[in-house]
């Protein structure tokens, strides 16, 4: 749906514009928003789960703007509007670095059998202090084969824990917002709301 | 200053030579083949353009492969990605002064046609576009009426 009104642009449905967020920053949030939510279903159920406010600052484009989720509608406003659970801060580089961020998922994790043979060997760790418990002491190779057929029947089980995304911490863009966080390149600041919110908004506006 | 008066037919060919001629780009733009690209110079009768000026950009897997100037958006609009911005901005973003994404936060650049996750994963591309650019040597005390 296209329409005008006092309150603001309505974009498509869900996503609507506050007064003079019309073009710039805000205009692109909402338009990748609306065009992430087009082409992949996976970032619907983030979106549906996003509530509460989130405040961006480019500081070397001198731009803010707010975010409001909640209930599958966002509204996006220039300037800060409201409290806002999560605010990041950072320059325009870094802001479009987070959207390149590498993600993936036990179910890619469990394809790659060098990771595989890692998740075996970080699930066999409990299970041997279980079996430790219980009588005989296990050796690690008898952990590690015991849970190997778990994590071989993950590859072929399609649930969509399994398929949820997660940052890669191996991916080149990952590691590099990590140093720019640690640095203080790339300051975030949330409260309890805010920080359920990081993963899922993450994902939503991820272009990878 | 001599260079190719901005925007002309002359400065789009250089522009296409520079950009083969930027390795940076060759390579960030590698994996582009999502089509052609237009650089629009809204119109602004006060500078003597009436009408809008374009540069489209037939760019695919690291390089340019031809390249048109053109009158009007409409003309503009068969690229697949068209980005308009003034004259001046523009040529702030020719002469480094502006970041191109930057740009496009602040508004003075605006994807008026094209996918934005798309252009947002091929940031470095549109990087270099910007410094091939750079490297046209341009006068702008001149423009193609």
């Amino acid at each position: 749906m296209v329409g005008e009104s006092d309150a603001g642009v309505e974009l498509a449905g869900n996503v609507e514009l506050g007064p003079g967020a019309d073009q710039g920053f805000a205009s692109m949030m909402a338009e990748l928003v609306r065009q992430n939510l087009q082409d992949d279903a996976s970032k619907r159920d983030d979106f549906q789960r996003l509530k509460g406010r989130v405040c961006m600052v480019v500081e070397d484009a001198e731009v803010t703007i707010t975010l409001a989720f909640g209930g599958g509608n966002l509204r996006v406003d220039v300037g800060t509007v409201g409290t806002p659970d999560l605010t990041l801060r950072a320059t325009s580089e870094w802001i479009t670095q987070m959207s390149l961020m590498e993600w993936t998922s036990v179910r890619q994790l469990t394809q790659n059998s060098p990771t595989a043979r890692r998740l075996s060997r970080l699930f066999a760790t409990p299970l041997k202090t279980l079996w430790i418990s219980m009588g005989p002491i296990p050796t690690d190779g008898m952990a590690r084969r015991a849970v190997a057929p778990v994590v071989r029947v993950l590859k072929h089980v399609d649930h969509r824990w399994l398929q949820r995304r997660f940052p890669d911490w191996k991916g080149q863009t990952t590691r590099e917002i990590a140093g720019a966080t640690r640095e203080g390149k790339l300051h975030s600041h949330f409260n309890r709301r805010g920080a359920t919110m990081v993963l899922p908004l993450s994902r939503l506006l991820s272009v990878v | 200053m001599s260079g190719h008066p901005f925007p002309s037919e002359a400065w789009t060919g250089a522009y296409a030579d520079a950009v083969n001629g930027n390795p940076k780009y060759r390579e960030a733009g590698k994996a582009w083949t999502h089509g052609s690209v237009a650089m629009v110079i809204a119109a602004d009768p006060d500078r003597g353009l009436n009408v809008e000026k374009g540069m489209i950009l037939d760019v695919n897997e690291g390089q340019c492969r031809g390249t048109e100037y053109v009158t009007g958006r409409e003309a503009a609009s068969v690229a697949d990605f068209v980005i308009v911005a003034t004259y001046d901005d523009w040529r702030s973003v020719i002469g480094g002064e502006i970041d191109p994404i930057k740009g496009m936060m602040q508004g003075r650049l605006k994807l008026t046609k094209g996918h934005l996750p798309t252009m947002l994963r091929f940031v470095e591309s549109s990087r270099q576009l910007v410094v091939s650019a750079s490297l046209v040597p341009t006068d702008f005390s001149r423009m193609e009426p």
